[in-house]
C-alpha cells in the first residue's frame, strides 16, 4: 500500500491553474523525484503534503491521515515525521548554524542540551561541515547553506525527507555533493524522499522512480530506466533540452 | 465614471480584507500570548532592542514638539492676555494626545517598518516557511514578542514624551515669557489629573498593539523578492499612521467616557 497519496488534487492561484486532478502515490523507503519546468508547481506540491498550502479540492493522504483535513496541532505531528530542504536553504539568518540545526530538535523532542549539542555536530559531521555550529548563516556560501539547511532537515530523524530544487544554483562540485549526500542518506537513513528539480543530472542519479509534472497532471511516472526511455514526446523533449511542446 | 466606482469599491473591500485579517491576526497573537511555551527570552530582546532604537527618536520628538507648542502659544494667547495659561494648555495637550499620538507616529514609523521589513524578508525566503515545516508556529515564535514588546516600550516612551515635551515646554515658557520655572511646574501639577496621564499610556498600549500587528501582517503578506519588502515596508508606514490617527479617535471618546472628562 502506498505511503504517500496525491488524489484529485486540484489548485490554482487566481487564474492560474496549477494542478488539474493530480494523482501520485508514493512508497514507503522510496526515493521518487519530481521534474517538471519551472512554474509547473512542483514545490506546491511539496508546500501542500506538509499543510504549508492547501489545495482547492483532493486529498493528500500521508500514512493514512488526510493532510487537508487536519488541524494546526495534528498538523504538527506529521511535520515532525518531515524534513524539508528549502530551495534557497531558509536558513534563520538571525540565530546560527548550530541554533539552525537544533531548531527542530528543540520542537520535537525532549532532548537535554547536551544530547542537543552532540546530535547537531552529528548531523553537521554527516553533511561535511564539522565544527561549523558558532558561524552565522550569512557568512556560509550557497553550497554549504544548502549543506546545513539538509543537517536541520535530518535532525530530528524524519522518516520522509522532501527536497525542494536541491542542486539549483550550486556549482558542479557542490551540486555532485549535494546529489551524494542524498543518497548517502537514503542508504543510512532508510527514508522516504520526494525530490522536486529540474536538474536530469540529479534526478537520474538519485532516484529509484520519477515522476513528471505537466499541464497541472503527471503526465508519467516509472522507473529511471522507464523514463529515460520514454516515448512520450513531452518527457522526452524534457530529459532531453528540446524546445518541442514544452 | 464606472472606473471610479469600480476603484472606490476594490478599495472598500481591500479595507476590508485588511480590518478582517489584522483582526484575525490580533485574535491569534492574543491566545498564543496567553498559552504556553512563553517565548520570554526573546521578548527580553525584543523590548531591548525597540525600546533603545526608539527612545532617541521618542525625546527628540517630545522636546521639538513642547518647544514649538510653547513658542506658538506664548505668542498666540499673549495677544488675549492670557499667556499665563500656556503651562494648563500645553501640559493637557502634550499628555492627552501630543505625546501619545507623536510617539506612537515615530515609533511607528520606525519600529513598524523594521518589523514588516524582516517578517517580509523571512516570508520572501521562506523562513516563515521553514519555521511552520520544523513544527512551530510564527505567530508564537515571532509576532507575540514583538506585538508584546511594542505594547510595553510604547507606552514607556510615552511616559518619557510626556516629561520631556513639558520640560522644553517649560524652558521656551521661560525664555520667552520670563515666567518661573516653579510657577510654569505648579501650574502643570494643579491642571493635569492623573486620567490625563493613565489615558496617554493606555492609547499607548493600544498603539504598540496597532505597531505590532500591522507590522506582522503586512510582512507576512509580502510577495515578490527585495522589491516586495520594499513596498510592503513603505505600505506598512502608512497603513500603522492610518491606522494609529483613526483608533486615537475612538480611543479619545472612549476614554473621555470612561474618566467622565
Amino acid at each position: 500500500m502506498s505511503f504517500i497519496v496525491f488524489k484529485n488534487i486540484e489548485k490554482a492561484f487566481d487564474d492560474n491553474v496549477i494542478y488539474r486532478g493530480l494523482n501520485l502515490s508514493i512508497n514507503k523507503g522510496e526515493t521518487i523525484t519530481i521534474i517538471g519546468g519551472s512554474g509547473s508547481g512542483k514545490s506546491v506540491l511539496l508546500k501542500m503534503m506538509i499543510g504549508l498550502l492547501k489545495p482547492d479540492s483532493g486529498e493528500i493522504i500521508v500514512d493514512k491521515s488526510n493532510v487537508v483535513d487536519l488541524s494546526k496541532e495534528e498538523l504538527v505531528k506529521v511535520r515532525s515525521r518531515v524534513g524539508m530542504l528549502f530551495q534557497g536553504a531558509a536558513l534563520f539568518d538571525s540565530i546560527n548554524v548550530g541554533d539552525n540545526v537544533a531548531y527542530g530538535l528543540k520542537m520535537h523532542t525532549d532532548l537535554t542540551k547536551d544530547e542537543i549539542d552532540e546530535k547537531v555536530d552529528r548531523c553537521l559531521e554527516m553533511v561535511g561541515l564539522p565544527g561549523i555550529n558558532g558561524i552565522m548563516p550569512s557568512d556560509l556560501s550557497g553550497g554549504m547553506k544548502k549543506r546545513v539547511a539538509l543537517a536541520r532537515a535530518i535532525a530530528y530523524d524524519p522518516e520522509i525527507i522532501l527536497y525542494d530544487e536541491p542542486t539549483t544554483g550550486l556549482d558542479p562540485t557542490n551540486a555532485k555533493r549535494i546529489n551524494n549526500l542524498i543518497i548517502e542518506l537514503q542508504k543510512l537513513l532508510k527514508v522516504t524522499s520526494i525530490i522536486v528539480t529540474h536538474d536530469m543530472d540529479s534526478a537520474f542519479s538519485v532516484s529509484d522512480r520519477m515522476a513528471m509534472l505537466y499541464k497541472g497532471k503527471i503526465e508519467a511516472v516509472g522507473t529511471t530506466d522507464e523514463i529515460r526511455k520514454s516515448k512520450e514526446a513531452v518527457v522526452n523533449d524534457f530529459i532531453q533540452g528540446n524546445i518541442g511542446e514544452l | 465614471m464606472k472606473k471610479l466606482f469600480e476603484t472606490i469599491g476594490k478599495w472598500f473591500i481591500n479595507a476590508m480584507i485588511y480590518l478582517e485579517e489584522t483582526a484575525k491576526l490580533t485574535l491569534e497573537i492574543t491566545v498564543a500570548a496567553f498559552t504556553p511555551p512563553f517565548r520570554f527570552r526573546y521578548f527580553i530582546e525584543q523590548v531591548e532592542y525597540i525600546g533603545i532604537q526608539s527612545m532617541m527618536i521618542a525625546i527628540l520628538t517630545a522636546i521639538f514638539t513642547g518647544a514649538v507648542m510653547a513658542l506658538q502659544m506664548a505668542f498666540s494667547l499673549k495677544r488675549f492676555g492670557a499667556d499665563a495659561f500656556v503651562a494648563n494648555i500645553l501640559s493637557v495637550s502634550l499628555v492627552r494626545e501630543l505625546g501619545p499620538v507623536l510617539t506612537g507616529l515615530m515609533v511607528g514609523g520606525r519600529v513598524g517598518a523594521g518589523i514588516t521589513a524582516e517578517v517580509g524578508s523571512m516570508q520572501v525566503t521562506e523562513q516563515i516557511d521553514a519555521i511552520k515545516a520544523l513544527g512551530a508556529d510564527p505567530v508564537r515564535e515571532l509576532f507575540v514578542p514583538k506585538t508584546l514588546a511594542c505594547m510595553v516600550v510604547l507606552p514607556v516612551l510615552i511616559v518619557y514624551a510626556d516629561i520631556i515635551g513639558n520640560i522644553a515646554g517649560m524652558m521656551v515658557s521661560v525664555v520667552e515669557l520670563g515666567v518661573e520655572p516653579v510657577y510654569y511646574m505648579d501650574q502643570v501639577f494643579r491642571i493635569l489629573k492623573i486620567s490625563d496621564f493613565l489615558g496617554g499610556v493606555a492609547k499607548g498600549i493600544f498603539f504598540g498593539l496597532i505597531i505590532g500587528v500591522v507590522g506582522c501582517y503586512l510582512g507576512l503578506k509580502t510577495k515578490g523578492g527585495t522589491v516586495g519588502v520594499g513596498m510592503a515596508t513603505t505600505t506598512s508606514v502608512v497603513a500603522i499612521f492610518l491606522t494609529i490617527l483613526v483608533a486615537d479617535l475612538f480611543l479619545t471618546k472612549l476614554l473621555m467616557l470612561l474618566f467622565q472628562v
